[in-house]
């Protein structure tokens, strides 16, 4: 920087992006910086990466344009200040793209092991180190010499392309600027090329200058280029600059991009659509909030009859009431011996046959998908009444639920333990019992109790359809009208329940 | 700043984690815990925050005592990182990071997970930096563990922070990932003056990023000085000889050999 004569004079370096011609692309933003200013600004393109990099480390040069990896690498050899952005359409800079001859087989950067690959300059951005870093992530990383047969370095992106015309190699990385250009002025033909790939939006490399330039210099630099757009065209190394903007604002604008809304449309539609649903099911089945209330009369009035509860024939109520919880300890016994078998033929990693593994499904969906109520009711029918088709059903219909959830903890229970065993050479039974069994008992507890309570609390209902104990004798309290008595067993059932709840809840927290 | 004074803990067993320990960290300064498992070190940096409560003394943040009425007014002031990240798995990469801005957006709404533009812009800015932006909307445990505690870095870093708290922070990670996410936590926090205090046990670790190290040993202060000051014996003092000689002891033993006994079954 030279003050002397009242003008002050300034170097401007930028890389060779596109060599020989970077005159051209800054030349108008030139001009009207100097007109703005009134400085002195000496533009020049240096030969290397590393000359510009270099003339900012010894001050020949003031400002800088790099390039993306330039500018990175500088800032870390001498302190600068990011002076403007260029900004355009959708940020859309340049994108690096892969080209392949028109005639080859290869269609997307997975066909490319093996071939040869063609970069222009080492350390350009588009050229070199986009390429290398897209092909990385495609798992093609060029320094693993397996991958490509050869990389060769063109020079220029304009070698490059003849190089894939002249078929010396199978892909070449380019700019997507300078293939427009190259289609523009004839050097490619559309129908000779292919374009396998094109990157992401590649933002623009800043318009830096040294930090310890003069804090009004920078200002008035600063200034000068947001305002170019202003005073005519401005232009750059990119295709559609429109004009520059501040790091700052280019930062936001960049960060802006990957906003997305926070309320996803996904979430409002089904909520709208469950919303719309329970409407539309009240509506036909003919539920209002009217009819509700309207019916609570009656509710009361039950209630009335039912008052006070009757426990005169206590005694014979609670033998019914223990005959229930025999019915269920029964029917869990009876579905845990038949679950054991039929969940080892349905885990499917203990199974070793279509013909065990599908009928085990069929059987256990079917048991489940038929309601206890409507087995008992065929059981009764065929066995007679008591409490032997209660256990039956019972029995038969959480086998269901049971073998499913044994073969399922199976299924998901840790590889690697099983390995080991297996590795020392024991054998199937023992793989079982050393191996799953410590894995699944915790869980196998667990469910089998939560069944066993489920199956008492079913118990007290299933007597309705005649399958013995107290729901046989609620069902005969209706039909006489003997409401008190009804109350009372109502209230011997939920008594009964709410000790089975607490006995089973923490039977099952101890075993966990 | 945090002041620590006459800090003592001992845990309902009778095991005295810290002994009446003072110290002072200096604003902006990376600061290192060190020493063997067990000597404390993690139960100094959970009291700073209030996750333990000292039996004794009293540790004081930027002026703030750390008692129970302050719990919510400290932990603003506190980020913490943790050994195992702790992040939330199910929700969203950006969704975990604008978690650390929880104790300054209070309104009704941030419990439908919906956060001002301005702090998810921020969000983002800080998941660039910690070279996470593609995967913003990613699940959590998508993520590998190093990028996860990347994540968990710029949670912490999101809710601006007077004081950082590490615990272990590359305990969980791979050697190659440790001093990328151990430089990165360093540069963060010198680039917006946060101080930091960060338990390590890699003493290699310790002395390349720290700027301070306070060494431990059963509870006691051993070591408070300069990085550049920690010399060979200090560390023997830290990782105290009886420790030592413990590591060795099973490969020393000569145990008898019984294998060609015959047994009578």
């Amino acid at each position: 920087m030279n003050t002397k004569n009242n003008q002050i004079k300034l170097n401007m370096v930028a890389v060779p992006a596109t060599k020989g011609k970077m005159d051209d692309k800054f030349r108008s933003l030139i001009e009207t910086i100097k007109k703005t200013t009134g400085f002195k600004l000496n533009f020049y393109e240096a030969a290397t990466y590393d000359e510009a990099i270099e003339s900012l480390v010894n001050g020949k040069a003031h400002i800088a344009w790099l390039g993306q990896s330039a500018f990175h690498k500088a800032v870390k050899k001498v302190e600068l200040d990011s002076l403007a952005v260029p900004s355009g359409d959708d940020e859309s800079i340049y994108r690096t793209v892969l080209i392949t001859p028109h005639r080859t087989k290869i269609s997307s950067p997975n066909d490319l092991k093996g071939k040869r690959l063609i970069l222009t300059e080492k350390g350009s951005t588009s050229g070199d180190l986009i390429p290398r870093h897209i092909l990385t992530q495609n798992g093609l990383n060029p320094d693993i010499s397996t991958n490509f047969s050869k990389v060769i370095y063109a020079g220029s992106q304009k070698e490059a392309a003849i190089k894939i015309i002249k078929g010396e190699g199978d892909v070449a990385a380019l700019s997507d600027v300078n293939l427009k250009e190259m289609l523009k002025n004839g050097i490619l033909q559309k129908k000779d090329i292919k374009i396998i790939y094109e990157s992401k939006p590649i933002p623009g490399a800043p318009i830096v200058c040294l930090k310890n330039l003069n804090t009004d210099v920078k200002e008035k630099l600063r200034k000068a280029i947001l305002e170019a757009h202003k005073f005519g065209a401005v232009n750059g190394y990119g295709t559609h600059i429109e004009h520059y903007e501040s790091p700052q604002e280019a930062r936001l604008d960049f960060l802006k991009a990957y906003l997305k809304p926070q309320v996803g449309i996904k979430a409002l539609a089904v909520s709208l659509g469950l919303l719309f649903l329970t409407i539309l099911v009240s509506l036909h089945l003919k539920i209002s909030p009217k009819v509700i209330f309207s019916s609570f009369s009656y509710f009361s009035d039950i209630i009335g009859r039912m008052m006070p509860p009757d426990f005169s024939d206590l005694w014979n109520l609670v033998i019914s009431m223990v005959e229930t919880i025999e019915i269920g300890f029964l029917g869990t016994v009876f579905a845990v011996l038949i679950s054991i078998p039929i969940s080892l033929m349905a885990a499917k990693n203990i199974t070793k046959s279509k013909f065990l593994y599908y009928p085990a499904h069929l059987i256990t969906t079917f048991f489940r998908a038929v309601p206890e109520f409507i087995i008992a009711m065929i059981l009764v029918i065929s066995v007679g009444f008591g409490a032997l088709p209660g256990v039956l059903a019972l029995g038969l219909h959480t086998m269901g639920f049971l073998s499913k959830f044994y073969a399922e903890e199976m299924e998901h229970v840790q590889i690697g333990p099983i390995e080991a065993i297996e590795s020392t050479g024991a054998n199937w039974f023992q793989k079982i019992t050393y191996s799953i069994l410590p894995q699944i008992l915790p869980s196998f507890m667990g469910n089998t109790l939560y069944i066993l309570d489920r199956n008492i609390r079913m118990a007290t209902i299933l007597g309705i359809v005649g399958a013995g104990g107290i729901g046989y004798r609620l069902q005969s309290a209706f039909r006489m009208f003997k409401y008190p008595e009804v109350s009372a067993i109502i209230i011997i059932i939920f008594v009964t329940i709410f000790i089975i709840d607490i006995i089973s809840s923490k039977v099952r927290h101890s075993v966990k | 700043m945090v002041i620590v004074s006459k800090l003592k803990k001992v845990f309902p067993d009778g095991t005295v984690a810290l002994d009446g320990i003072s110290l002072k960290v200096e604003e902006g300064q990376f600061t290192v815990l060190l020493g063997p498992s067990g000597a404390g070190k993690t139960t100094l940096l959970r009291s700073i925050n209030g996750l333990v409560k000292p039996s004794n003394g009293d540790v004081t943040v930027d002026g703030i005592k750390v008692i129970d009425e302050n719990y919510r007014k400290i932990r603003t002031l506190v980020g913490m990182v943790f050994q195992h990240f702790n992040l939330v798995g199910n929700l969203s990469v950006i969704k975990n990071v604008l978690s650390g801005s929880l104790g300054t957006h209070q309104k009704w709404w941030s419990n439908l997970f919906l956060f001002p533009k301005s702090y998810r812009i921020r969000a983002l800015d800080l998941l660039d930096r910690v070279g996470l932006l593609d995967k913003a909307y990613n699940r959590a445990d998508e993520l590998s563990g190093g990028e996860q505690q990347r994540v968990g870095i710029a949670r912490a870093m999101m809710q601006e922070p007077k004081v950082l708290l590490a615990d272990e922070p590359v305990a969980s990670v791979d050697p190659t990932n440790s001093s990328n996410i151990l430089s990165l936590l360093r540069d963060l926090c010198k680039e917006k003056k946060v101080t930091v205090l960060c338990c390590l046990h890699q003493v290699d670790l310790a002395l390349q990023f720290s700027d301070r190290i306070i060494g431990f040993t059963n509870g006691k202060l051993i070591f408070n000085d300069k990085t550049s000051n920690l010399n060979r014996d200090s560390l023997r003092q830290i990782y105290d000889e009886t420790s030592v000689e413990g590591m060795f002891f099973g490969s020393d033993m000569k145990t008898p050999d019984i294998s060609h006994i015959q047994w009578k079954e």
